[in-house]
């Protein structure tokens, strides 16, 4: 249960080949067959659940080695998504910093942001479960607008949980699952935010198990999650390593990616694992400032523990009641973080840092001006962190990818509310 | 292993009637308070208690139980009050069985081991843990059973046969069969009546695979009504969300005294 140590791999790991097909890349025998990344991942959760855990686990490795189910997920990426999304080089931007920055346009993505490539994956395998129906948390309503997306076009039912204080300020995504046919189920209890939504998802779940499948939007929960998550969300990275090479010949310096559950990031960044040369950058949300106690960054202010089905890093007390997160967006609002990179830290693969509220919003001030995009807030601290980068003793020496995970669009209303003022 | 859970089931047995487990939250609506409940409870013929400790995520609970686990959070719970209700219960009430339920977060982050010799020390039975499934598990075992604190397994309608056995080859105490696929709370009649005849078969699977270990039914029971329909195979039955909105209304007791009534044979009712 907390001492694991026999899992953990030894140091060369990370040395291991990969192939191209989605889903059939192992870079490095992480997690163990019953889902542990070193000493975190596992399933905690109650026995209602288990065996249906065990059945997905299982029908996901069968769909992943099945060429049809591959060829589907690809041609909707490719014909529906509209894969692969661009690698721009930011030029005005490069300039600024004084290295080359290429964005991974995932904004780019048909519902507008990489939450998509997880959902198509995960509602297709869901109607290769023969379930009826999906459900789906949702914290700053990507993941809810995806799932809703995926479960129109594939014909499923499609329940979204939703706290009520997200409800409040992303209505935009509200309104766009419910045009999508999705329902949309305030959540009123504890933080009224992502990390009661994946509560009551999960409640909702253990009393429609046999007929429902439970869409999680994140690399984070109990096994297979964490690993199934990341192998749909890995064609970014995928795509972001061969379009470098096209345009550089050459790996990048860091890839840049922001971190709330942590989906964006692990697929960019697991394509890489086995490029020792690239840094591999997350960045938290330091919400008002980590020292403030006001923030959403596990990794860098949390402590090791159990969230939502996972050992992994989480905010909480010295006796285990978990703590509310914050920050201005509400896509990394939320107090935990996937397992694996609670292991890439541990490991020292993966480095972890945080940006503020104040200064992921000059970062989107800043694209929206120097490169005519205007990002989502969550993929604005990503960007937030380029002054940093700059001006660290060694600045990069190669090119910098940042994964631009989303949109902005979604977050006009809270724009207009903190810049007009 | 508990020998007061021994007891209780054995005694239980010989007189014909099941065991009438109640649970409920330490600290709500405070520390005494929540003291004063448990003594009321036990005094109105519960047969044992199960303490349940407020957790900010309680994933297998109803609303009933997580607006009780807010309360005492509110009310300012911490560890040092389980230690202490446990104690002084086990002084006031000698015989019956005390357990204690618990996510798993508060107990990794006190220290397992910490946790349970507390416990054992404080003078408690059993631990329940909903949300530690076997494969997880070991370690807190070895503890237990070092501590001689029975570790409660579950086992739930979804659990398919070959993991029951697997559940319960290392069990003790009792097992705690979750009565339907959801969360705790109660259950509209009609949810019953449509289950009645499946939660009766999982008991009877239950009970063979448990090797004469007492097999207790729990989630979703309220009423007199709710433990003659479903008990009839069972050893005993928890009742937890029930209690909670009773104690609230200030009807614990006579709550506490109906359902043992149903849990014993018909020729022992009164009125």
């Amino acid at each position: 249960m907390i001492h694991r140590a026999e899992h953990v791999p030894p140091a060369d790991t990370f040395a291991a080949a990969e192939s191209p097909c989605a889903g059939q890349d192992q870079p490095y025998g992480q997690p163990d067959a019953r889902g542990h990344f070193g000493v975190f991942g596992g399933r905690f959760v109650p026995e209602t659940l288990m065996p249906a855990l065990i059945e997905l686990a299982q029908a996901y490795d069968e769909a992943r080695q099945d060429p049809a189910f591959v060829r589907t997920y690809e041609k909707l990426l490719h014909e529906y998504v509209g894969r692969p999304t661009p690698l721009t080089l930011a030029q005005r931007l490069s300039d600024r910093y004084g290295f080359p920055i290429y964005l991974k346009r995932e904004d780019l993505c048909h519902t507008g942001a990489h939450k998509i490539n997880n959902a198509l994956g995960q509602v297709l395998l869901a109607r290769r479960l023969g379930k009826r129906k999906v459900i789906a948390e949702t914290g700053a309503g990507q993941h809810g607008v995806a799932t809703a997306t995926a479960a129109a076009l594939l014909g499923l039912e499609c329940d979204v949980y939703m706290g009520e204080e997200d409800m409040a300020r992303q209505r935009l995504n509200v309104f766009r699952m419910r045009l999508l046919g999705a329902r949309v189920i305030p959540v009123s209890s504890g933080t009224r935010t992502l990390k009661d939504a994946t509560n009551e998802a999960i409640r909702q779940w253990v009393s429609h198990v046999r007929e429902t499948h439970y869409v999680i939007g994140s690399v984070v929960g109990p096994e297979p999650y964490p690993r199934m998550v990341r192998d749909f969300q890995s064609v970014i990275g995928r795509e972001a390593r061969q379009q470098i090479l096209a345009a550089t010949g050459r790996l990048p310096a860091v890839c840049l990616a922001c971190v709330g559950g942590g989906s964006n990031s692990m697929g960019l960044f697991y394509p890489f694992l086995n490029d020792p040369q690239v840094q591999l950058i997350g960045v938290e949300a330091a919400g008002h400032g980590l020292e403030s106690g006001q923030h959403a960054a596990s990794l860098s202010g949390g402590t090791p523990g159990v969230l939502h089905g996972a050992y992994t890093f989480l905010l909480q007390t010295p006796e285990g009641q978990v703590q509310p997160a914050y920050s201005i967006s509400a896509g990394l609002d939320y107090p935990g973080v996937g397992p694996e990179h609670a292991y890439l830290r541990e490991r020292g693969r993966a480095r972890y840092v945080s940006v503020t509220d104040e200064e992921a919003l000059a970062a989107t001030q800043e694209l929206c001006r120097l490169e005519g995009i205007l990002p989502a807030l969550e993929s604005a601290h990503a960007l937030a962190y380029l002054p940093q980068l700059a001006r660290r003793a060694q600045p990069p020496t190669g090119s910098v990818i940042v994964n631009l995970s989303g949109r902005g669009d979604k977050d006009v209303d809270t724009l207009m509310a903190r810049l007009s003022s | 292993m508990s020998t007061r859970v021994q007891q209780l089931f054995g005694r239980l047995r010989a007189e014909q009637e099941k065991a009438l487990i109640g649970y409920l939250p330490v600290g709500d609506p405070d520390l005494d308070g929540s003291y004063h409940r448990c003594r009321a409870a036990l005094e109105a013929g519960l047969d044992a208690l199960e303490l349940g400790v407020p957790y900010s995520d309680p994933l297998a609970d109803g609303p009933v139980i997580q607006a009780a686990g807010s309360r005492a959070l509110a009310a300012g719970f911490r560890l040092d009050w389980l230690w202490l209700q446990v104690e002084r219960l086990r002084r006031d009430f000698p015989g019956p069985p005390l357990a204690v339920m618990t996510y798993i977060n508060p107990v990794i982050q006190y220290g397992p081991e910490s946790f349970v010799r507390h416990l054992a020390q404080a003078g408690a039975d059993a631990l329940i843990v909903p949300d530690l499934p076997g494969e997880e598990s070991a370690e807190l075992e070895a503890i237990c059973r070092r501590y001689e604190v029975a570790r409660i397994p579950f086992v739930a309608p979804t659990t398919p046969p070959e993991r029951m056995r697997q559940i319960l080859s290392q069990a003790e105490g009792f097992v705690y069969c979750v009565s339907v696929t959801g969360v705790t709370g109660q259950r509209q009649a009609e949810e019953w009546a449509a289950q009645a005849a499946s939660v009766r078969h999982l008991v009877h699977s239950v009970r063979q695979a448990a090797a004469g270990l007492p097999v207790c039914l729990g989630f979703g029971i309220a009423s007199g009504a709710d433990v003659q329909r479903l008990a009839a195979e069972a050893d005993g039955v928890i009742v937890g969300s029930a209690l909670i909105m009773a104690a609230q209304e200030g009807r614990l007791p006579p709550l506490v005294a109906e359902l043992k009534q149903a849990t014993l044979p018909e020729s022992r009712w009164k009125g």
